[in-house]
C-alpha cells in the first residue's frame, strides 16, 4: 500500500537504517535474492534482518514522548495467496540507539507469487501525551520500507501444469498454451496458467530444469518465454477495456499487463500500440521479439 | 504438506455450466464425476488428491446439505447453516494451501464436476459467478473456504466460532475490501470480534458497517494493523467502529427511520 501524508510527523530517513533481509539455509544467513526458483510450497521460508534505530532522534522528530511505546516489526504480504501477517514484533527501548534482529519463518503453505517484506515502526500503543503534531493511534506508521522477491522465479512466472493435449481441447501437437481467465482485477497468480503439452518432451524438460537449465533448455525457455510475452501483449491490446491509466490492484492481471507493456513499449501509448498492431501486425511482432530480447542471457 | 486439487479450465467449465444451467437437480446427479478428462492440476505444490478424498468430501458436503434440505428447496436461514458448516468443512478436511485456494479453477472443478447437484441446489437463480469463480468472492465454494480461512483461529477451542457473527451480505463487505483490509486474518478477526461487541442500537447494521469499514480503509493508508497484538488492534478498531456510531448518532435518528420516512 502507498504511503501519503500522514496527518503527524514521520521518523527521519536517518533515524532508521536497516541492513538487507537474509534468508536462513540451515542456519546459514545468505542475501534474500529478488527471486527464488527452487520455491514451493512445501518450503517455509526463515529470514532475518538486522536494523538500528536511532530512539531519541525518532522522539524527537515525531514529538512522540519518552513513555509513548515504539515498535519495530516484520508484515509479509503473499500475492499468490493474498494473505498478510506479521513476523516479529520487537518493543524498542525508551531511549538510545537500538539494534534489533528481525526474524520470521514463514510458512510456505501460506505464500506464493511475489513475497512483500515490509519492515515498520510503528507507535505501538494509543498515546496522547506527545506534541500536537506527534501520531495518537496504535499502528501509526514512523518509518518503513518494503522489499520484495518472486517466488518460484522467473521461469514459472504463474503456474504451469504438465498435460497431455490430447485430454483438452488444444490441438494434440501444439507445445503449450497460456490461459487467462477472469477480469482485469483477478489476481494473476489465481488467473493464469501456463499448459505444457507433456507430449513435447524437449519442452517438459526445460520446465523441470528452469532453475538449473542446459543450453538447449535457455533456448526452449527463451521461446517459450517471448511467446508468453506476446501473447499477453496481445491480450492487453485486443481487451479495449484495459487501460494503463485505470488502478488495478497489486498483483492483478491488470498491473502485470501494464507492467509488461510499460517494460517492453516505454512511453508509448495504447492507442498508438494498437494502432501499430493492426496496421503491420508482423512488424509488431518482430518489435515484440526485440523488445523480449529473445535468445539473450538475461 | 499442501494438497493438490484437479482445475477445470474456463472453455470447458465454461461449456459445462452451458449445459448444466437448465437441468434439474436430478438430472445433475447423473453427471458427477470424481474426474474429469480436461482437468490439469499445477506443476509443484504438494500431492494430488486422491478421487477416494474426493468422494469423502462429496459425501460430507452432501451429508450437510440434506439437513438444509437438500434436493428440496430451503429457506435462507438454513442455507447460512449450509454455507457455515461447509465452509469449516472445506477450511478444515481439505488440505489446501492458501496460494493453491486462490487458484479459481479448483473451485470451478468442485462446483461443476464433483458438486453440481448440491451447487445448483445451493445458488438456484444460477448466474454464472456462482459456478465459474469469476470472482473467488462469489463462488458457491471458494467464498466458503477462504471465509474460514479468514476467521481460523488455531488455538482457540473453536476455532470457526467467528463464522457465525456475520452472514453473507456482511461477510461480503469486508471480503470485497481484501487488497486493504481482507487479506489479514488478524485484522478480520478484530473487525468480526468488534463488531459482534457493539451495541449498533437499532441502526442500520449494513450502512453501519460500510462506514465502519470505510474509515478502516482511510486509517490503512497510513496504519500498520498487523504490527499491533490482538489487544491494541482490537482497541483502534473499536476506536473506528465508535467513530462510526457517533457519527450516525450526530445525525440525530436511526438510519433505517430515514429510509423508512423516505418510502
Amino acid at each position: 500500500m502507498s504511503m501519503q501524508a500522514p496527518p503527524y510527523r514521520m521518523a527521519p530517513t536517518g533515524s532508521v537504517v536497516a541492513g538487507p533481509w537474509q534468508w536462513l539455509i540451515d542456519d546459514v544467513p545468505g542475501e534474500l535474492p529478488d527471486a527464488l526458483s527452487d520455491w514451493d510450497y512445501r518450503m517455509d521460508l526463515s529470514l532475518r534482518r538486522s536494523v538500528t534505530v536511532d530512539v531519541d532522534l525518532v522522539r524527537q522528530a515525531t514529538g512522540l514522548s519518552a513513555a509513548a511505546k515504539l515498535t519495530l516489526a516484520m508484515i509479509w504480504t503473499a500475492s499468490g495467496s493474498g494473505l498478510k501477517a506479521a513476523g516479529d514484533r520487537i518493543s524498542l527501548p525508551e531511549t538510545g540507539i537500538a539494534n534489533v534482529d528481525l526474524a520470521a519463518l514463514l510458512p510456505g503453505n501460506q505464500l506464493g507469487g511475489v513475497l512483500g517484506l515490509e519492515t515498520t515502526l510503528v507507535l505501538a500503543e494509543y498515546s496522547e501525551d506527545g506534541d500536537l503534531a506527534s501520531p495518537r493511534r496504535a499502528g501509526s506508521i514512523l518509518w518503513t520500507s518494503k522489499y520484495e522477491t518472486r517466488l518460484q522465479g522467473d521461469a514459472p512466472l504463474f503456474p504451469i501444469a504438465v498435460v497431455d493435449f490430447a485430454k483438452t481441447q488444444y490441438p494434440e501437437d501444439a507445445g503449450w498454451h497460456v490461459e487467462i481467465g477472469g477480469d482485469l482485477e483477478t489476481a494473476t497468480m489465481g488467473a493464469l496458467l501456463l499448459l505444457v503439452n507433456e507430449r513435447k518432451q524437449v519442452l517438459v524438460d526445460a520446465m523441470r530444469s528452469a532453475a538449473k537449465p542446459r543450453p538447449v533448455d535457455r533456448v526452449v525457455l527463451s521461446t517459450v518465454h517471448a511467446d508468453v510475452a506476446r501473447t499477453l501483449v496481445e491480450y492487453a491490446l485486443h481487451d479495449q477495456d484495459f487501460s494503463l491509466e485505470v488502478d488495478y490492484g497489486d498483483e492483478t492481471i491488470g498491473s502485470t499487463l501494464q507492467a509488461l507493456i510499460g517494460r517492453f513499449f516505454p512511453g508509448q501509448s495504447l492507442t498508438h500500440l494498437r494502432r501499430r498492431q493492426g496496421q503491420s501486425p508482423t512488424a509488431f511482432a518482430t518489435e515484440l521479439q526485440h523488445a523480449v530480447r529473445i535468445f539473450e542471457e538475461s | 504438506m499442501s494438497v493438490l486439487f484437479p482445475r477445470l479450465l474456463p472453455r470447458q467449465a465454461h461449456k459445462l455450466y452451458e449445459e448444466y444451467k437448465s437441468l434439474t437437480i436430478e438430472e445433475l446427479e447423473l453427471r458427477i464425476a470424481l474426474r474429469h478428462d480436461s482437468a490439469v492440476y499445477a506443476a509443484t505444490g504438494g500431492d494430488r488428491v486422491r478421487e477416494k478424498d474426493l468422494d469423502q468430501l462429496r459425501q460430507a458436503i452432501v451429508a450437510v446439505a440434506r439437513v438444509a434440505g437438500f434436493p428440496n428447496r430451503s429457506t435462507p436461514a438454513t442455507k447460512n447453516d449450509f454455507d457455515r458448516n461447509v465452509a469449516e468443512l472445506l477450511h478444515r478436511t481439505t488440505g489446501l494451501a492458501p496460494a493453491e485456494a486462490a487458484a479459481r479453477d479448483i473451485w470451478v472443478f468442485l462446483a461443476l464436476v464433483v458438486l453440481p447437484d448440491v451447487s445448483f441446489w445451493r445458488f438456484e437463480k444460477r448466474t454464472d459467478e456462482r459456478f465459474l469463480a469469476k470472482d473467488l468472492t462469489r463462488h458457491v465454494f471458494g467464498r466458503l473456504w477462504w471465509r474460514a480461512h479468514l476467521v481460523h483461529e488455531p488455538d482457540s477451542t473453536d476455532p470457526y466460532a467467528a463464522l457465525s457473527i456475520l452472514g453473507e451480505g456482511a461477510f461480503d463487505q469486508i471480503y470485497a475490501r481484501r487488497r486493504a483490509l481482507g487479506g489479514s486474518p488478524q485484522l478480520v478477526r478484530s473487525i468480526l470480534h468488534v463488531w459482534h461487541e457493539i451495541d449498533t442500537g437499532g441502526l442500520n447494521e449494513t450502512d453501519l458497517l460500510k462506514d465502519f469499514l470505510k474509515r478502516l480503509l482511510r486509517l490503512g493508508a497510513f496504519m500498520s494493523f498487523e504490527t499491533l497484538h490482538d489487544e491494541q488492534l482490537n482497541a483502534e478498531v473499536r476506536r473506528a467502529a465508535q467513530d462510526s456510531l457517533h457519527a450516525f448518532d450526530a445525525e440525530g435518528r436511526p438510519r433505517h427511520a430515514l429510509e423508512y420516512a423516505r418510502d
